[in-house]
């Protein structure tokens, strides 16, 4: 653990802007730098979009490679973690798209006053039943919960939770303004905890 | 398939209701071990930067990308 926490504070010590640029010298230990520092965050999050571990490897790959191929024309007027995360939630909907997993429809921007559809719009402001965090599959549970998101409160909810993102960063990586990431968030909440009382209502029956 | 613990939590002040302290709980899940070493041998590093700059000043597409990546199915077939 010592260890860990040393290399993460030495690795902090340069900024993202100045491995990229390294990188584009040719320091092939910069570019692992950026590697090591973003794989876990943007597996969590590739992961947890998708659902499919080797698919979120192969998802993770193309994410890195096409950082790579971009460093030469890399705009600099955005957070290069912003961008990471751009790229892989993009490349998640591609995933789903090809799966016919989500419509186009899903992905349209929606207004803040506008409303969810009427089953989204019920808020559900009970308890969450105790022993659901007490069960040992509360990790599935958690998972399960955050795949009945419609796409765009899923990216916001995974950024947050599985990425640990702040909603300044949230913004900039879905290209939206950081109260805006606040109220997608705030509004995907009732529906997760929804969710979560389904699923305990179904154990208990 | 690895868990790790999160060793921090969210970090702006927004606060924290009963479904942020159970989403805590989630587990980070770590890539294979030889993920990092299998990226770096993907990437073109043979490329001059000079190079790369010109090559990709066009637009990338993703199945111009797909070349550079072993994807599962395929590993699994070898």
């Amino acid at each position: 653990m010592q260890i860990r926490e040393t290399s993460r504070i030495e690795s902090i010590e340069i900024t993202d802007g100045v491995l990229a640029q390294q990188s584009l010298d040719g320091d092939e230990y910069a570019f692992e730098s950026l590697v090591q520092r973003y794989s876990t965050q943007l597996f969590n999050f590739i992961y947890r979009f998708l659902g499919d571990y080797d698919q979120a490897c192969d998802i993770l790959q193309h994410v890195f490679i096409q950082l790579h191929t971009s460093l030469p024309t890399l705009r600099t007027d955005k957070p290069l973690k912003a961008w990471l995360f751009q790229v892989a939630r993009n490349r998640c909907l591609d995933e789903l798209r090809r799966r016919h997993a989500i419509h186009f429809s899903e992905l349209e921007a929606v207004n803040d006053d506008e409303e969810l559809s009427p089953l989204a719009a019920i808020p559900d402001n009970g308890p969450l039943p105790e022993e659901l965090a007490e069960q040992s599959d509360l990790q599935q549970h958690l998972h399960n919960a955050i795949q009945t998101l419609p796409i765009k409160f899923r990216s916001v909810v995974l950024l947050r939770y599985a990425a640990q993102l702040s909603f300044s960063e949230i913004g900039q990586a879905l290209n939206m303004p950081e109260a805006t990431a606040k109220t997608y968030f705030q509004r995907a909440k009732p529906l997760l905890r929804t969710a979560l009382i389904n699923q305990a209502n179904l154990i208990s029956h | 398939m690895q868990y790790q613990e999160y060793i921090s939590f969210l970090d702006d002040d927004m606060p924290q209701d009963d479904i942020d302290k159970l989403f805590s709980q989630l587990q980070a899940i770590e890539p294979p071990p030889s993920f990092i070493s299998r990226v770096l041998s993907r990437v073109p590093t043979t490329m001059s930067s000079v190079s790369a700059a010109s090559l990709f000043s066009q637009s990338v597409e993703w199945n111009q990308l797909d070349r550079w990546v072993v994807g599962n199915n395929r590993r699994k077939l070898c």
